[in-house]
């Protein structure tokens, strides 16, 4: 399970916990495959962030590879690699920041 | 004569001293009789000076919601202390405005170096760490040591970049190995003779062994990972391709959850731009 900020909610992802309004009004429940629709009521209505499956389950799964899988990113995970090789890559904080750095670059890019 | 970090701060006359506007400023600032308008008049005796601080001031590194538009306004909104360090970041490139840019693009080294302030600050905030405005100095200051090096060894800099370039080593590791100093060391001795506090004397000299500072652990700390950040995120460049190894004693130290690094970095991508003109735009 992860928490993932609105802008970051992607058609396809499962929700993991129930997404509430400010008022506490359940507005989607657990297991729900999120739509364009979804997001734009969550903006909507305020929602700044959801828990979402994580990799591994489901649908989350088959949009990350397939978005992962095309050539420019493969060519943009090699760079990063590249300056990456004095780090340590079981670490945390810096298992993280080569995933965020992956995503900015991809999005530098769009 | 044997180069240590400490000749190549007293071989460069220019730069050994610091400008006395942030002399005067900082004087003033020590003075509990002095008040905001006298602080003011003394800096907008100093047109870019003033020009770039109230750019900032009006930049979304503060993301003040009304125009700031006199000196005296931004000291009473960001502090007399604060307004001191913003001073000295600013002051710091035009005493470096003479480094030749071949070897190290200036452009791209100023870039790194006001990422690395940003980030430092930001994550200081998260920290609710006092005054973090001395974080953004910190950063600004981190890598002039290497300038000090370009300025009278640009050889031994040179072929220490090739050699990063070359053998994927580390440029820093590679100073040493060279020189048996690197650039933090040269950095640290140059503030040294500034007369600068250690809270900013220690960052810079330990900002890639960050466990070795004594007294000022939690800013070391803080510098080395939004150093660390900055190069993984390729904003700018002062030299080094790679990003340098994460002390992790110096994480545990900030306390900081992993998942904060992508708020840090959505922060960094909002204020970058804007902090940069701040440097770019003429006065």
């Amino acid at each position: 399970m992860q928490k993932l900020k609105l802008v970051d909610l992607k058609q396809g992802m499962v929700l993991a916990q129930k997404v509430k309004d400010q008022n506490g009004r359940t507005l989607l429940l657990p297991e729900t495959a999120l739509s364009d629709k979804n997001i734009r009521v969550f903006k909507a209505w305020g929602i700044s962030e959801a828990f979402v499956k994580s990799p591994g389950d489901g649908p989350i799964r088959k949009m990350e590879e397939a978005v992962s899988g095309t050539e420019e990113n493969k060519e943009f995970e090699k760079e990063l690699i590249e300056i990456f090789i004095h780090t340590d890559p079981r670490h945390p904080a810096i298992k993280e920041l080569f995933s965020v750095c992956l995503k900015n670059k991809r999005a530098s890019n769009i | 004569m044997t180069i240590s970090a400490e000749t190549l701060v007293n071989v460069s006359p220019d730069i050994s001293s610091l400008p006395t506007i942030f002399h005067q400023i900082n004087q003033a600032v020590e003075d509990p009789e002095i008040t905001f308008s006298e602080i003011a008049r003394i800096i907008s005796g100093d047109p870019s000076l003033s020009g770039r601080l109230l750019r900032l001031a009006n930049s979304s590194f503060y993301g003040f919601s009304s125009k700031i538009e006199t000196i005296s306004h931004a000291i009473t909104i960001i502090g007399m202390g604060q307004l001191r360090d913003l001073v000295l970041a600013t002051t710091v490139v035009r005493q470096f405005k003479n480094v030749p840019g071949s070897i190290i693009d200036m452009e791209s080294f100023w870039k790194h170096s006001v990422a690395c302030g940003l980030t430092a600050r930001i994550i200081a905030v998260y920290k609710k760490e006092f005054n973090s405005e001395r974080y953004y100095v910190l950063g600004m200051l981190h890598d002039l040591g290497r300038l000090l090096m370009l300025l009278n060894i640009p050889d031994v800099v040179k072929d220490s970049l090739d050699s990063c370039a070359n053998d994927k080593k580390l440029l820093y590791k590679i100073e040493k190995e060279t020189l048996d100093f690197d650039h933090a060391e040269v950095g640290g001795e140059l503030l040294k003779k500034w007369n600068l506090p250690a809270s900013l004397i220690e960052p810079v000299r330990y900002h890639h062994n960050p466990s070795v500072a004594r007294q000022f652990q939690m800013e070391t700390s803080i510098v080395h990972t939004a150093d660390l950040i900055v190069h993984a995120l390729e904003l700018g460049n002062s030299g080094d391709s790679f990003v340098p190894p994460l002390d992790p004693k110096a994480w545990e130290k900030i306390q900081m959850p992993s998942s904060m690094i992508s708020h840090i970095v959505d922060q960094v991508n909002v204020q970058f731009p804007d902090v940069v003109r701040t440097f770019s735009e003429n006065s």
